[in-house]
């Protein structure tokens, strides 16, 4: 197996697997909340990001490889920032939108889309982040 | 832009580089300087560079250690190939962290 396949399956069956309380009681004591998140960067990682980008409200940005949502949702709703939220494997597009969807965040949208074949015009965005992206 | 990513430091003999990639994440083979070269192709005139290595091994271990202590409820969420599979990689990593052998940072360019 090719290593972006073995990689696209190995997040696939990731982002498949039930997600029980056992795992948010560890992804509340390692990340700092329960956001989705599997890698890691913390809460306190995610504050700093925003503040070294300066997101602020009315601001767009792009998050690649974004899984369930963290810590592009969180952005949105701290700063109030539009997000667009791009990743690959169909169960974290989908808990992704469920994670919106979840918190009324009104300037958020999903697509499933690579980093390397992106649907968007050049200059479409203010900022671009990504997380320990494959 | 800003990202955070994990790589392998510079100046690792070709020995320790082999070993830094079987220690990461299967995706990280990519050494620093990779990053800077990319950001300034890109056209990025200047770019910071915070260090997370620390916080990398922290919750590398928070997630090793956390994880065991759920052993019996997550092996039957993620069945026991799955489980085995994380917490090997997450030990291999957190080995791999301490002997200099990954890095972690935070990279925004503008």
């Amino acid at each position: 197996m090719s290593k972006r396949r073995d990689c696209e399956e190995r997040f696939r069956k990731r982002y498949s697997a039930p997600v029980v309380e056992a795992a948010l009681v560890v992804e509340r004591e390692v990340i700092g909340a329960n956001v989705g998140a599997n890698g890691y960067t913390t809460v306190e990682q995610a504050n700093m990001l925003a503040q070294r980008l300066e997101l602020r409200a009315g601001a767009t940005l792009l998050d690649i490889g974004s899984g369930r949502g963290w810590p592009a949702l969180y952005l949105a709703a701290t700063t109030g920032c539009r997000a667009v939220l791009a990743d690959l494997p169909p169960a974290a597009v989908a808990a992704a939108i469920g994670r919106a969807d979840d918190q009324r965040l009104s300037g958020v949208s999903v697509t499933r889309a690579s980093a390397t074949h992106l649907p968007f015009r050049a200059a479409s965005f203010d900022v671009i982040t990504h997380t320990d992206t494959l | 832009m800003g990202f955070f990513t994990i790589f392998v430091p510079e100046g690792l003999s070709e020995l320790a580089y082999k070993r830094a990639l079987r220690s990461g994440p299967r995706y990280a083979s990519t050494r620093r300087r990779y990053h800077t070269k990319l950001l300034e192709s890109a056209g990025f005139q200047r770019f910071d560079e915070i260090d997370l290595t620390l916080e990398f091994l922290v919750t590398t271990r928070a997630w090793l250690d956390g994880r065991e202590r759920f052993r019996d409820e997550l092996v039957k969420a993620e069945g026991q190939d799955a489980f085995e599979e994380r917490q090997r990689d997450y030990r291999l990593q957190a080995e791999g962290i301490e002997a200099g052998l990954l890095r972690r940072a935070l990279f925004t360019c503008a």
